[in-house]
């Protein structure tokens, strides 16, 4: 028994980041998609029954559940008792059913007590905020922090040993869950446009509270009470056993205080009454699991397949090729032929979002890759470095690095390659920094695992690296956390980061779209400045023919998974043959950010 | 970082006050007159009398409670109505016994939740359908129940563990802790559950982050970016949810006690609420608040340690 | 096998792989110089007149006490520290010559001043122990070995009290002591280890080295253990934590036989069954009617419950003198069998066809069946019960503090003058409403002071009204039932519920 006050072992009540959906839920069909689910609908049925079983136990037993008969004592199965009695002659099956009554009245009473606290004060709290919600919260803060139990015996003890008391009780002290899934869930949807616009459109409160806002409760709601029924069945239980549940009431959790005695004289007794719990707080989970599934809000989806940073085998598959190919150039740093990517579709099929992509990359050329969001270019990218999804089913006819063949190379043998002879650099500087260490710990610590430096030549090689890329006060960056310092200067430690065991070649994606305008050209410098010192080999994946211009010697240009065109920078950009070419070059040249310009919201480049 | 203590301690503070003055009005509501419950009916009225001047009951509630409060700020919980026990050391002689079984839990919560939600994030597949089954199922399995079985498998049929009872850690550690493993384990199962499911989520929350990819793209082995990288920022979440079991663990410890003839606070609290022993009451009110107080301060300490934010604010 | 057991728990606190190798059962004090028992409620004081009389609390009072008078194996009060006792031709002064070389664990001596101290501090104290002293008005010491107990009134319950808890002994020098009440200092078998101890929960006790009888007590240490859980209890017996128990309950008595343990049976002079209390009908005016009374007693089928909750440990009786005393009257015995159709007629006399409710305290943590059993039979009369909760150390004290109009119960005594004294006087604890009756109080006085060649005729005609009359509803003279392992032999003493901790010896020896 646990007596949590914010939810189930699912924890979809947990008022964490996981909850708060952004937008009303889709209601239609829930019910469709919830029959959908055997072990849901399963549980569902086995709740539904046990009510009305409860309800019904008049009619389907003529036994009392409290009424001992001590001459009739433990008899066996059958008979005028079907499921036996108990050591004092109690019939076991009128205690089960009569038990579910009980059981069951207790849960409801923790769930109507619980929400007729928790709601409305969590929807106030959220919607106006302010001082109610500062003293509702402080009041849920200060609920939540006694142990149950305690309260449960001080309660009781002023007022007498009482089921329906200690589940009025319990009900109080799981309302803060209540209060602060809702709480949480309002504040989450309170900022949204639509809540907004209805404002300013002249809707009255309590009309955008109830269409918009009182929705988007709802579907949480209902599944945390479902957790919450479980664990009230399973908290009367543990009353029971320790003697505050009602006398002369037959309940589950007191058939097994009963049976419990009688261990080892009568260990069968145990069986029904323990079935019956477990069996039903089971199903009050299972209901909440599958609402959820079903309403799409709450706890993370099952893993399906190993995590990226575990899965195992090749990263690219071989492929036969399907043409023939082209002859690679004696300085070839990175070969690709024929590159594809395909993700599994939930139809069972799959999805190719690359479709056979060839390029070359020369030691110390700076390669774009340009295209709009959704061509491809990322996946080329992430495909060359391995960081793909784990689902992601990647083949090419070709891949080499340095001569090397990458198709079917092991997870250990790409790790060798990754961080120290090629080099990547994010697109977004603050999400790429691991928040809990140090600037410092982090460049060092690849260098350390491949270049095998101690910790202060280490030291001094990241010093001196983030000297070089332009940070004023490298030492106090070097000691300095993440959100201590500025965009640019975390985009400067990436590319110190990605340069930090001096790679043959580098994959940029998208280096300067987060950053300011100002701070992207400084960066861009810095990049034109490293390559041509180290005679890099550079795969630039951009959107930007503006850093094209700047940067490349050779551009590939994507569309929608494919190559459209592919050649020397300045040949392109004085002679585009394809239309998709002309038509990017010349959204660039009208001077708008280009980015703006042809951003579409569809799909993702990541 | 010391600023943000002091608040919180401030509000510790307040939230013991708060509790004990609660509970102080609570159990001096009851009509029945305390002092003849405690001298018996033989007792005339002059014996009741004067025991109600030793209990002090004579006087107004307001006074009582003010003379409550400012001898308790000093550490002084008074006496057992029924005992005439001081308070401070009743509870004492209980505290050692549930404590060790509730931290023995929690560090058996703490252990077992991070391997197997670790495992079940990145394993994905049948390990994890595992353990969300298997967290449903240790959630509804009373406690009581496990408790007695780990009880008749590993301490009567087995003999590995004794059934009852407590020996104090000063006494022999080595039969203390076997004195509460089988409670501890009993105890921790629930919460594993939960703290587990908590830990799978946020690793996986984590291992989604952008910078899990950046770490992964210099190479690094899959180890370090594990259990180093995503385990320290999946830690927050995990110990949150911890640090709120501490207060279910407490509740739980309660049963378990019984179950292993364990006679902690839990049974203190039992037997003094139903008896009507008030300073008693309020002396176990007051410790667990304490406790709950102090491991939420310790909480927001590793919290704060794990979070540069705060540690550098 | 300790060092491997220390090992395998402390690999699977860590791991929780608890599966290890195979050590068998037996763990904890169980050793040959260590008795270790469970008593089903921790000491309520050590302080002298604080103690409860008689039960479970005993072993913890007898391990570091010694008493003026203790019983022998027919329950007669004999020499203890007292070595010899006897009254004046008035029954009004009771002279004690004392044990000489005595002294208490604090090197204090036991001597008439010590007997006079104590019997001071117990009589002025307010617990069971103290009130069974009421009769005595003053203590004078003769000398050193010789003390006179004066007494108020003739007092034949006073010999049995010496007998029990209210003749305990604790030094002079720790008499004023509040710490007395943790920290026991007699001149008993045993020191209570403090140490070694955890108060409230289990309690060690050393040998005194210089006891006098030590031969009486053959374990070197005794330690109690407070477990108020059946399975616990049984589990602990199974795992050879505990050596012995009392087995009060069909469960406890049940698993005990399941599991092969040894189960000890006698008489333990306990009465059990529906005291019913409130005979003015204070709280439950119907109890005032002398039908719903007698209705009471014919709706309990004392043979089944006895078969079915007692296991057939204990004799149907409908009188509160148990039927080895000579206040037993054999006659009676067919007063009140089973008959609900009378019972019912008697409850429609008196007005309550419909029967009527009352609050009595929840005892089914520690008799659930026999709470079942009392439902049961007050639901057949239509009366219906309300039960408020309670805890062990408050069952006394609420029952003495006439808080319920009845209840079930057991009162165990030596004696049916023990038996006066506790339920039938005014001053009696276990007369709540202080009920009194011209004929009943008249046979008590007479009682008190006839000769004791004429006592048991009075007696039976005490019984006999006190049946007629319908003061209590009993059910049957208990059998007392010890369960212990394979390692430890006990003796029981008929009248004591518990047996004396010297009755505890080695098996084999």
């Amino acid at each position: 028994m646990s007596l949590l006050s914010d939810g189930g072992p699912a924890a979809a009540a947990a008022p964490s980041s996981s909850v708060a959906p952004t937008a009303v839920p889709p209601r239609a069909g829930v019910a469709r998609r919830f029959l959908r689910k055997p072990v849901a609908v399963a549980s569902l049925v086995w709740l539904l029954l046990v009510a009305v079983l409860a309800a019904a136990a008049p009619l389907l037993t003529s036994a009392s559940p409290t009424a001992s008969s001590i001459t009739d004592a433990l008899a066996p199965f059958g008979g005028d008792s079907p499921l036996g009695t108990d050591g004092l002659g109690r019939d076991v099956l009128a205690q089960l059913l009569y038990g579910a009554r009980t059981s069951l009245v207790g849960a409801l009473i923790v769930v109507v007590v619980a929400l007729v606290l928790g709601l409305p004060a969590g929807v106030l709290a959220g919607y106006y905020r302010g001082r109610f919600d500062a003293a509702a919260s402080w009041v849920a803060n200060l609920v939540m922090a006694q142990p149950a139990i305690i309260i449960l015996l001080v309660v009781l003890a002023q007022f007498g040993r009482s089921t329906e008391l200690a589940m009025l009780v319990f009900g109080v002290v799981i309302a803060p869950g209540v209060f602060r899934l809702v709480r949480a869930s309002i504040i989450a949807v309170r900022g949204e446009l639509y809540v907004d616009a209805a404002r300013v459109a002249g809707l009255s409160d309590p009309r955008i509270m109830r269409r918009h806002v009182l929705p988007v409760v709802v579907a949480p709601t209902i599944i945390q009470m479902s957790q919450v029924l479980g664990i009230a069945i399973v908290l009367q239980a543990g009353l029971e056993f320790i003697g505050l549940g009602s006398a002369n009431q037959a309940s589950w959790g007191g058939m097994l205080n009963d049976a419990f005695a009688k261990i080892y004289a009568a260990p069968n007794l145990l069986l029904l009454p323990g079935l019956a719990i477990v069996v039903t707080v089971t199903a009050c989970s299972l209901v909440g699991n599958g609402l959820r599934d079903v309403l799409g809000v709450g706890a993370t989806p099952p893993v399906r397949k190993r995590s990226a940073v575990r899965a195992a085998g090749p990263v690219v598959e071989d492929a036969r090729p399907s043409s023939g190919t082209t002859p690679a150039p004696d300085d070839a740093l990175l070969r690709v032929e024929g590159l594809r990517v395909a993700y599994p579709k939930p139809d069972g099929g799959e999805g190719e979002v690359v479709h056979g992509v060839s390029l070359t990359i020369r030691r110390g050329e700076v390669h774009g890759l340009v295209g709009e969001s959704g061509s491809g270019k990322s996946q080329t990218a992430f495909a060359v470095l391995g960081l793909l999804p784990p689902q992601a089913h990647t083949s090419a006819t070709t891949l080499t690095f340095d001569g090397g063949d990458l198709r079917g190379i092991s997870r250990r043998g790409m790790n060798q390659l990754r961080g120290w002879r090629i080099g990547y650099i994010p697109q977004e500087p603050m999400s790429n920094l691991d928040p809990s260490f140090r600037i410092g710990s982090q460049l060092t610590e690849p260098m350390r695992h491949h270049l095998g430096l101690s910790k202060a030549d280490a030291k001094a090689k990241a010093v001196q690296l983030l000297d070089r890329v332009g940070i004023v006060d490298p030492a106090r960056v070097f000691d300095s956390y993440p959100h201590q310092i500025s965009g640019g200067m975390a985009q400067r430690v990436l590319i110190a980061g990605a340069l930090s065991c001096d790679p043959d070649l580098l994959i940029a994606d998208e280096p300067t779209t987060a950053l300011d305008v100002t701070v992207q050209a400084e960066v861009l410098d810095l990049m034109r400045d490293l390559q041509a010192e180290r005679d890099l080999g550079v795969l630039l994946v951009t959107h930007d023919f503006g850093v094209v211009a700047d940067l490349c010697d050779t551009v590939t240009v994507m569309r929608a998974g494919e190559v459209v065109e592919s050649a020397p920078a300045a040949q392109l950009f004085a002679d585009p043959q394809h239309d998709y070419t002309r038509s990017l070059l010349a959204a660039t040249l009208e001077g708008g950010p280009a980015r703006a310009a042809l951003t579409t919201p569809a799909g993702g480049t990541r | 970082m010391l600023g943000f203590l002091l608040k919180r301690l401030g509000a510790g503070v307040v939230l013991v006050w708060v509790t004990a003055t609660a509970t102080f009005f609570l159990t001096n509501a009851t009509g029945s007159d305390p002092a003849r419950r405690i001298v018996g009916a033989q007792a005339d009225a002059a014996t009741v009398l004067a025991k109600r001047q030793e209990l002090g009951l004579d006087r107004p509630v307001l006074e009582r409670y003010w003379d409550w409060l400012t001898s308790a700020v000093h550490g002084d919980l008074g006496v057992s109505w029924f005992t005439n026990q001081p308070v401070g050391g009743t509870v004492a002689d209980a505290l050692p016994i549930s404590l060790s079984l509730v931290i023995a839990a929690i560090v058996l919560t703490a252990l077992v939740s991070v391997v197997i939600g670790v495992l079940a994030a990145v394993r994905g597949g049948w390990v994890d359908s595992a353990l969300q089954g298997a967290s449903i199922l240790a959630f509804a399995v009373p406690n009581f129940l496990v408790g007695l079985l780990l009880a008749l498998v590993f301490a009567v049929q087995l003999g590995l563990f004794p059934a009852i009872g407590y020996t104090p850690f000063a006494q022999d550690p080595g039969l203390w802790a076997a004195s509460i493993t089988l409670p501890a384990v009993a105890l921790a199962i629930g919460a594993t559950a939960t703290v587990a499911t908590q830990t799978r989520g946020s690793m996986i929350d984590v291992l989604g982050q952008d910078y899990v990819r950046t770490l992964r793209s210099r190479g690094l082995p899959t180890r370090s970016i594990l259990l180093k990288h995503a385990l320290r920022n999946a830690a927050p979440a995990s110990l949150t949810v911890l640090s709120l079991q501490f207060i279910a663990l407490i509740s739980g410890a309660v049963v378990i006690e019984k179950v292993f003839g364990l006679n902690g606070i839990g049974e203190r609290a039992t037997s003094a609420a139903s008896q009507g022993d008030v300073p008693v009451v309020l002396g176990v009110v007051v410790l667990t608040v304490v406790l709950v107080v102090v491991v939420n301060l310790l909480a927001d300490l590793a919290l704060g340690w794990l979070n540069p934010k705060v540690r550098t604010a | 096998m300790r060092r491997s057991l220390t090992a395998v728990s402390a690999a699977s606190l860590l791991l929780l792989a608890a599966c290890g190798g195979g050590s068998s059962s037996g763990s904890g004090g169980a050793g040959d110089d260590t008795l270790t028992l469970a008593a089903i409620t921790p000491p309520s004081s050590f302080a002298i007149g604080a103690m409860a009389q008689s039960g479970p609390e005993d072993t913890y009072y007898q391990a570091v006490y010694d008493k003026l008078l203790t019983q022998d194996a027919d329950g007669k009060p004999v020499a203890d520290l007292a070595t010899e006792f006897s009254y004046d031709e008035t029954n009004t002064t009771l002279s004690l010559t004392l044990r000489e070389g005595v002294t208490f664990t604090d090197g204090a001596a036991f001597d008439a001043d010590a007997v006079k101290a104590n019997l001071d501090v117990a009589r002025a104290a307010t617990g069971e122990a103290g009130t069974a002293l009421g009769s005595i008005s003053s203590v004078e010491v003769v000398d050193a070995t010789h003390v006179d107990l004066v007494l108020s009134r003739p007092d034949p319950g006073l010999l049995q009290s010496l007998a029990r808890s209210s003749g305990y002994m604790a030094s002079p020098d720790a008499l004023d002591s509040p710490d007395l009440a943790t920290n026991p200092v007699g001149s008993g078998p045993y020191v209570y280890d403090a140490d070694a101890s955890t108060a409230g929960s289990d309690y060690t006790f050393t040998r005194n080295e210089d006891y006098w009888d030590a031969d009486s007590y053959p374990f070197d240490t005794v330690e109690v253990q407070y477990l108020d859980d059946t399975t616990a209890v049984l589990n602990g017996l199974r795992s050879g934590q505990i050596d012995g128990s009392t087995a009060q309950t069909n469960d406890l008595q049940e698993g005990a036989e399941s599991a092969d343990l040894t189960v000890t049976t006698y008489t333990s002079g306990g009465i059990e069954g529906i005291y019913l209390w409130d005979r003015a009908g204070a709280l439950a005016p119907a109890l005032g009617d002398v039908r719903v009374r007698q209705a009471i007693n014919y709706a309990i089928d004392r043979q089944s419950i006895v078969d079915v909750v007692k296991n057939g440990l204990g004799q149907p009786t409908v009188q509160v003198f148990g039927p080895e005393s000579d206040g037993y009257d054999a006659s009676l015995e067919g007063t009140y069998d089973f008959d609900l159709d009378k019972a019912q007629e008697l409850m429609a006399e008196a007005g309550y066809a419909d029967g009527f409710s009352m609050t009595l305290p929840d005892f089914s943590p520690v008799y659930p069946d026999e709470q079942a059993a009392m439902t049961e039979a007050f639901a057949s009369i239509n009366i219906d019960v309300t039960y408020a909760p309670i805890t062990g150390d408050q069952v006394v004290g609420s029952i003495i503090g006439g808080q319920w109009p009845a209840n079930f119960f057991t009162l165990t005594t030596g004696s049916p003058f023990e038996m006066i004294g506790l339920t039938l006087t005014q001053q009696s604890p276990f007369n709540p409403f202080t009920s009194s009756d011209p004929a009943i109080d008249a046979l008590v006085q007479q009682a008190v002071t006839t000769p004791a060649d004429q006592q048991a005729d009075v007696l039976q005609q005490l019984s006999d009204q006190l049946v007629e009359q319908a003061w209590f509803a009993p059910w049957y003279a208990l059998e007392g039932a010890y369960v212990t392992t394979a390692d430890v032999e006990v003796t029981a003493v008929p009248g004591l519920s518990v047996p004396p901790l010297s009755g505890f010896a080695p098996a084999g020896s």
